[in-house]
């Protein structure tokens, strides 16, 4: 039954949108890198990172109009409209972090965010590995548990990197409003990697309840 | 009451006035002879049931609750809406004298309407056999238009707490945008009321006005973070304004999910 229910239910067209979503996810990853490794001081460049969202932005509308339109779906419904959502609060969570940063770049100049977004990038791909095994492989149920032990694993890490660079950040007597931005920025840094820990635990249990 | 004299199980004229009972006689009378004596069995139920002074009445509400087709759904999210609507036209008269908040206690009123309203609607919807829009659309986009008094609400405390640190501050750009947000929101909940009557592409222009606004908002709240990092304000007044801005483009997000759950709809049922 559930065979049918993949067959009938337009996977190419749901299972594309979310993949497309995962990608856009992981390039503007990595288009954050470039805006936190710019040369000096001068202004941060945003296109790409923006580019990748207002992208995404159309392809979660695709899927919300098509997830409306459509009476079969190949997994469950409320599954599909839940990992579109959460898909692209990555790229909009990034993107927020991009647009904080570029205002206060020339405060937090010799703060060092390339570790963290490192492993978002890490996270990232994991995601994107993620969403192709729910859409090709959905029997590999332990293949999925592993990955989302790994984004949690990679979520808990950052979260000692961040507890540590507040640690120098407070100890190094900052200016207070210095403390303030970079307190945020880290925040912002430290939602991404949770909005990739929760796609990690939305995508497990489709995975299970199909496998 | 008038006597048809045809129905083949001789129900008519024997019911005590109420309207299920002959309609379930009918109807297991229809099952067990599906043909053409059930169908006039139920003919003459409902004929003889139009002849009744109170029947015509109870039989329609009756169907229409059956069916899903009663409206009261539609009245408590409208209800909502609007609730939403004042909470924000009381903000905005706030916001426009914003060193002078006092009356916080009309924010924590409309909230507590608009939760009497949600609950209502949960109520109904546990309550209903069936129900015209989707049982888990309705819970979506009711706790979704609870959430904007709610919103404003936190923020009229905030600001009660330090009004003299908000002294100066220009909030007119927030008060356009918030007014019309809830405009749209208020438009936008209204039209599920006529879904079905070819209204997609109206909604989505108004779907589209509130996911402009949420931009300019979200801009907006940049151009204001700029300024207030820029070195020149003081730190308790950073902390508190930026606290405000905050919230005040959380009241827009909530309208435009208000939009988004209210397209949801519209696309399901179009």
């Amino acid at each position: 039954m559930i065979s049918i229910q993949r067959l009938t239910g337009r996977p190419r067209e749901f299972f594309g949108l979310m993949e497309e979503s995962a990608q856009l996810g992981a390039e503007s990853a990595r288009a954050l890198r470039s805006v936190v490794t710019g040369p000096g001081r001068s202004r941060p460049d945003l296109t790409a990172v923006v580019e990748a969202r207002r992208k995404d932005k159309e392809v979660y509308q695709k899927l919300d109009s098509l997830l409306s339109r459509v009476f079969a779906t190949p997994i469950e419904r409320e599954d599909l409209a839940a990992i579109g959502q959460k898909l692209y609060k990555l790229p909009k969570t990034i993107e927020k972090f991009a647009e904080r940063y570029e205002i206060v770049h020339d405060k937090v100049g010799d703060t060092d965010f390339g570790i963290v977004i490192g492993m978002l990038e890490r996270a990232t791909e994991i995601v994107v590995r993620m969403v192709h095994s729910l859409a090709w492989s959905p029997a590999a149920l332990s293949e999925i548990n592993a990955m989302k032990a790994r984004l949690s694993q990679i979520k808990a890490e950052a979260g000692h990197v961040l507890l540590d660079a507040e640690r120098r950040l407070y100890a190094s007597g900052p200016a207070p409003l210095t403390a303030i931005v970079t307190k945020e920025l880290y925040d912002l840094l430290t939602e991404c990697l949770e909005v990739c820990r929760s796609i990690g635990g939305t995508l497990a249990l489709a995975v299970l309840k199909n496998s | 009451m008038t006597s048809p004299g045809v129905c083949p199980g001789g129900y008519a004229g024997k019911w005590p006035g109420g309207v299920m009972e002959p309609l379930v006689a009918c109807m297991l009378n229809l099952a067990r002879d599906p043909g053409q004596g059930g169908w006039n069995y139920l003919a003459c139920c409902v004929s003889e049931m139009s002849h009744s002074w109170s029947a015509p009445f109870l039989l329609m509400i009756s169907l229409q609750k059956f069916f899903g087709k009663d409206d009261k759904f539609f009245t408590l999210l409208d209800a909502s809406a609007e609730e939403g609507r004042l909470s924000i036209k009381a903000l905005t008269e706030v916001l426009a004298h914003p060193e002078a908040v006092e009356n916080a206690g009309i924010f924590q009123l409309r909230k507590e309407a608009d939760k009497a309203i949600t609950e209502q609607i949960n109520e109904a919807l546990v309550s209903s056999f069936v129900t015209a829009l989707e049982r888990e659309d309705v819970e979506v986009l009711s706790g979704v238009l609870y959430k904007i008094p709610k919103t404003v609400e936190k923020f009229v405390e905030r600001l009660s707490l330090f009004p003299e640190m908000v002294s100066g501050v220009d909030f007119s750009r927030h008060i356009t945008l918030l007014t019309a947000a809830t405009e749209q929101v208020v438009a936008l909940v209204k039209m599920i009321r006529t879904l079905g009557d070819g209204k997609v592409a109206e909604a989505k222009a108004i779907n589209e006005r509130l996911q402009v606004i949420e931009g300019d908002a979200d801009k907006l709240i940049l151009e204001m973070l700029r300024d207030l990092y820029s070195g020149r304000h003081e730190i308790n007044r950073v902390l508190v304004l930026r606290d405000l801005y905050e919230l005040l483009e959380t009241v827009i997000d909530r309208c435009r999910d208000a939009g988004s759950a209210v397209m949801h709809i519209v696309l399901k049922n179009s």
